[in-house]
């Protein structure tokens, strides 16, 4: 049964289509969330969340896309706006002093070559990081990431290049890393 | 190949271990919420004019299930009332938690108050009609719950009376409730990590 078969059955209620979607797309879905969480918990509740919005609105896919690249644009929406939430909440909890610390860690202390990648990855504007590890991580191509993020291949391509800029700032004494 | 060629290929082996996932997908717990949320909130032409019937087998079933846990724990309790008596100075977890039906039925409810938790967090129109019956169905087994056997498992108790605050708070909520009001919810859904708690409680089914 070809995907397009399998779609309109799923937008019907089908469970055993909606569950053949899912096991098609399910792993790329979740490492997607993961690598944009970093926690498992998140990452789980952001995959269902993005089934159960796929399977909601099936009866809006036109098929202008593929169906991965649709789930993938509704999996970052939701891990995005999941991470906001999940920010804003801390934020209260922990007060302005430390907030002002989430999401943006810099260890700049920390001389291990892994913990400052990491605290650069973290640093990076939302939209750097999120082209970033979409293609150089998880290996999307630039005409993916902008279906999925609604962005111009053209637009992808100069944050992928602005990230790569700033890891490159950020790590700079670590040149001989990669240079060797 | 030039520094920032070398930069590159570097990164992108290096940044492999960033947010790395896990090998094993949780395939199946993230199916069975998925499933649970999906089911309840499918809204076919026929059923539009009564979401009672969306839910009523699920609801049902689940009643069902509760009730026999329910009982069995009953029954479980009479037949060890001597060694309950005997213990009434240790507040030690009960021994009815042992029952396999009543095990089966406390699993079911929390398995289906993460799909509820989940699907009511997707949803950032406000609750509808099914999503406030699924809660106030869940706040009445959460209650009978809370009066049986089940809660004497201290931890238990405890993850029992955060869901029947949380679902109180959610059956509450306003028809057309604002973000801010379903902010409040969130808050306490995420202070008290109850999703992760939930998960916790529940027997792990291999991944892939």
């Amino acid at each position: 049964m070809s995907e397009r078969d399998l779609i309109a059955l799923a937008a019907s209620g089908d469970p055993g289509a909606q569950r053949a979607l899912y096991e098609a797309h399910v792993d790329r879905v979740y490492r997607l969330a993961y690598r944009l969480a970093g926690d498992d918990d998140l990452a789980r509740d952001f995959t269902q969340d993005a089934f159960i919005r796929a399977f909601q609105r099936l009866g809006d896919f036109r098929g202008e896309s593929a169906f991965g690249t649709w789930l993938h644009a509704i999996t970052v929406s939701v891990s995005l706006n999941g991470l906001r939430k999940v920010k804003r909440l801390r934020t209260r909890e922990t007060g302005l002093d430390q907030a002002e610390s989430l999401g943006t860690t810099t260890r700049r202390a920390d001389p291990d070559l892994r913990q400052r990648l990491t605290a650069a990855i973290d640093a990076l504007p939302t939209g750097y990081r999120t082209v970033f590890l979409m293609h150089d991580v998880e290996g999307f191509t630039h005409e993916e990431i902008g279906q999925a993020l609604g962005i111009q291949t053209g637009t992808s391509k100069a944050q992928l290049f602005r990230a790569r800029g700033r890891l490159r700032e950020a790590l700079a004494d670590f040149a001989g890393a990669w240079s060797a | 190949m030039n520094d920032d060629e070398k930069f590159d290929t570097w990164i992108r082996d290096a940044a492999g271990s960033y947010n790395e996932p896990p090998a094993g997908v949780p395939r199946e717990e993230m199916w069975t919420v998925i499933r649970q949320g999906t089911a309840v909130r499918q809204k076919p032409a026929t059923w539009r004019s009564r979401p009672f019937m969306r839910w009523a087998p699920l609801a049902a079933a689940a009643t069902l299930l509760l009730a026999v846990g329910y009982s069995a724990g009953r029954m479980a309790r009479t037949t060890t009332a001597p060694d309950t008596v005997a213990s009434t100075s240790a507040p030690a977890v009960s021994a009815d938690t042992s029952n396999p039906l009543y095990d089966a039925a406390v699993v079911s409810h929390f398995s289906r108050a993460e799909a509820m938790l989940t699907s009511f967090r997707a949803d950032s129109a406000g609750t509808d009609a099914s999503l406030d019956r699924w809660a106030r169905d869940l706040l009445s087994d959460t209650r009978l719950l809370l009066d049986s056997p089940a809660a004497s498992d201290l931890r238990r108790r405890r993850l029992l009376e955060d869901l029947e605050l949380t679902l109180a708070q959610i059956v509450q909520l306003p028809a057309a409730s604002s973000s801010d009001d379903q902010e409040i919810v969130d808050r306490a859904i995420e202070r008290g990590e109850l999703l992760t708690r939930l998960r916790n409680v529940m027997p792990r089914v291999s991944g892939t």
